[in-house]
């Protein structure tokens, strides 16, 4: 095997093509998989991931690859990182998601429960834009149901 | 995208949440505390049973919010647990009861057994301080959650059952202030093969004065607390050792003793110690050890937290740990001052940096 860095193209859906240091791109679960078992050919489709927020996971994983970063560090750019709208959050979700990176992943979904927590249901709707399907009655049930966690 | 179309969308944007896959869902759930979790039941019928999923339950003091809750919460409290338990779906990984300060919990028992069949792997209970010592919380149905990876007790009755297997995949084990004698624990300890981690808290006078450990995995071990001796007789992994011994205890009132728990623990790497042992000290400061008779190689890093210059005993038994451990790389010891002597502490601090020369030295004076 040889010594030198090994590099991957990773292929967007909209036809972007990244080339990342393979040590890099296997932070995703999914992609380590293809390497292991030999499937990569010349270029990795990513077909559930758009150039743009690819361009966030490669930030990400850079960033979190760096020799000797410290913890507060990590911390600070995870904090900065999320600060964005829900629209471009959805996409790393499902982007972390696809890719299988667990890390990323938790560390995301974290930021969506941080903006559901505290709120009232009413406000959770607001923010996420949630229709409430519900009559009234069965409402009444559902709070019936678990009368604590309302209280 | 149309300029029209990117308009609307900034108007009113998708419910794209409500759209993500279970999976992604459930990671969300998990991050938010247990009532909010379950409060999402009400947003609308597409999270009316999600939170039934939640893999990890955390039940806690927040549930009760004022005074009067706190002081009568047996009936709100079952309630709570009951829901929960019957209207969750699925596997319970992670179960977390943090309720010290109600005045008590009934039919515990009953719990742990619906969550033995729920495949619980990691079960944490910091039960209230009981009274009447008769009536300590007894967990019976623990010995049939074969799954446990993770168990912390805190102020309960545990008496394993005579052909009791062991937990045979757990890897940490937390006990404060459980009711067990020592020959159950120290047979208990042995049952489980896989122990790498366990925490020991007595603050109340023990039934017997000795603890065996036998674990052959074993890397951390934290005690705190009134012991007469702890028998180390199977630790080759044990690297990590932490002890807070109270007043009362004697472990190195016998240079035997001391000695033997060095030489058990090979492996240690890792050493936290704090004394307290002023009537012995007074009684035979002339007794404590001056070296471990071999040198400790693997010790790297030493730590003594509250050591009182005045008492003699003490002090002694720290140049002991230090002059046995020749490749010491960091030291941290605080020193604590007594009241009477200021400028005597001093001076023992002198004579101590004097004494310490190694590469990396940290002495707190309190």
């Amino acid at each position: 095997m040889s010594s030198s860095t090994k590099f991957l193209t990773l292929k967007t859906n909209d036809k972007e093509e990244f080339v990342l240091d393979e040590a890099i791109a296997i932070r995703s679960q999914t992609i380590k998989n293809m390497v292991e078992d030999d499937c990569v050919s010349n270029v990795i489709p990513l077909p559930n991931v758009d150039s743009k927020t690819m361009i966030k996971v490669i930030e990400y994983w850079k960033k979190h690859s760096e020799e000797g970063i410290s913890k507060d560090k990590l911390m600070d750019f995870d904090k900065a990182f999320v600060k964005v709208d829900q629209s471009i959050l959805y996409a790393l979700i499902l982007a972390a998601n696809f890719l299988n990176d667990a890390e990323m992943l938790d560390m995301i979904c974290q930021e969506v429960a941080n903006r559901i927590k505290g709120k009232t249901p009413e406000e959770i709707r607001k923010e996420f834009n949630i229709e409430n399907d519900f009559t009234p009655e069965e409402e009444e049930e559902i709070r019936n149901e678990n009368v604590w966690a309302f209280e | 995208m149309s300029p029209k179309g990117r308009r609307r969308c900034r108007s009113l944007p998708p419910d794209i949440l409500s759209n993500l896959p279970d999976n992604i869902i459930d990671v969300i759930l998990i991050c938010l505390p247990c009532k909010e979790a379950v409060r999402t039941n009400i947003l609308s019928k597409k999270w009316r049973y999600h939170w039934r999923r939640l893999t990890e339950l955390t039940i806690d003091q927040s549930h009760w919010s004022t005074e009067e809750d706190l002081l009568y919460p047996t009936s709100k409290f079952l309630k709570i647990v009951y829901q929960l338990l019957t209207l969750h779906e699925g596997p319970i990984t992670k179960f977390t009861l943090n309720i010290t300060k109600l005045r008590s919990c009934p039919e515990i028992d009953f719990f742990i057994y619906l969550l033995s069949m729920n495949g619980i792997q990691h079960l944490v209970l910091h039960l209230p301080w009981n009274e009447d010592e008769g009536e300590a919380y007894k967990l019976s149905s623990l010995f049939t959650c074969l799954q446990l990876r993770h168990l912390a007790l805190e102020n309960c009755f545990i008496h394993p059952p005579s052909n009791f297997q062991g937990f045979d995949r757990l890897i940490t084990l937390e006990l404060c202030d459980v009711t067990i004698s020592s020959e159950l624990l120290g047979s208990l300890i042995s049952h489980c093969s896989l122990l790498e981690k366990l925490v020991l808290v007595i603050s109340q006078v023990p039934v017997s004065n000795m603890i065996e450990i036998n674990a052959p995995k074993l890397k951390s071990f934290d005690f705190s607390g009134c012991i007469s001796y702890i028998s180390l007789t199977n630790v080759p992994l044990l690297t990590k050792v932490s002890l807070d011994l109270c007043e009362g205890s004697s472990l190195e009132a016998h240079n035997f003793h001391f000695v033997k728990f060095f030489k058990s623990c090979f492996a240690l790497e890792h050493l936290d110690f704090q004394f307290c042992f002023e009537e012995i000290d007074i009684a035979k400061p002339d007794e404590a050890p001056t070296r471990l008779p071999f040198d400790h190689n693997r010790v790297k890093r030493l730590c003594l937290p509250g050591i009182v210059l005045e008492h003699t005993y003490e002090t002694l038994c720290c140049f002991c740990l230090l002059r046995s451990f020749p490749y010491l790389e960091y030291l941290e010891i605080e020193v604590s001052n007594d009241g009477d002597g200021c400028g005597d502490v001093a001076h023992k601090v002198l004579i101590l940096r004097k004494y310490v020369d190694t590469p990396s030295v940290l002495i707190v004076e309190v």
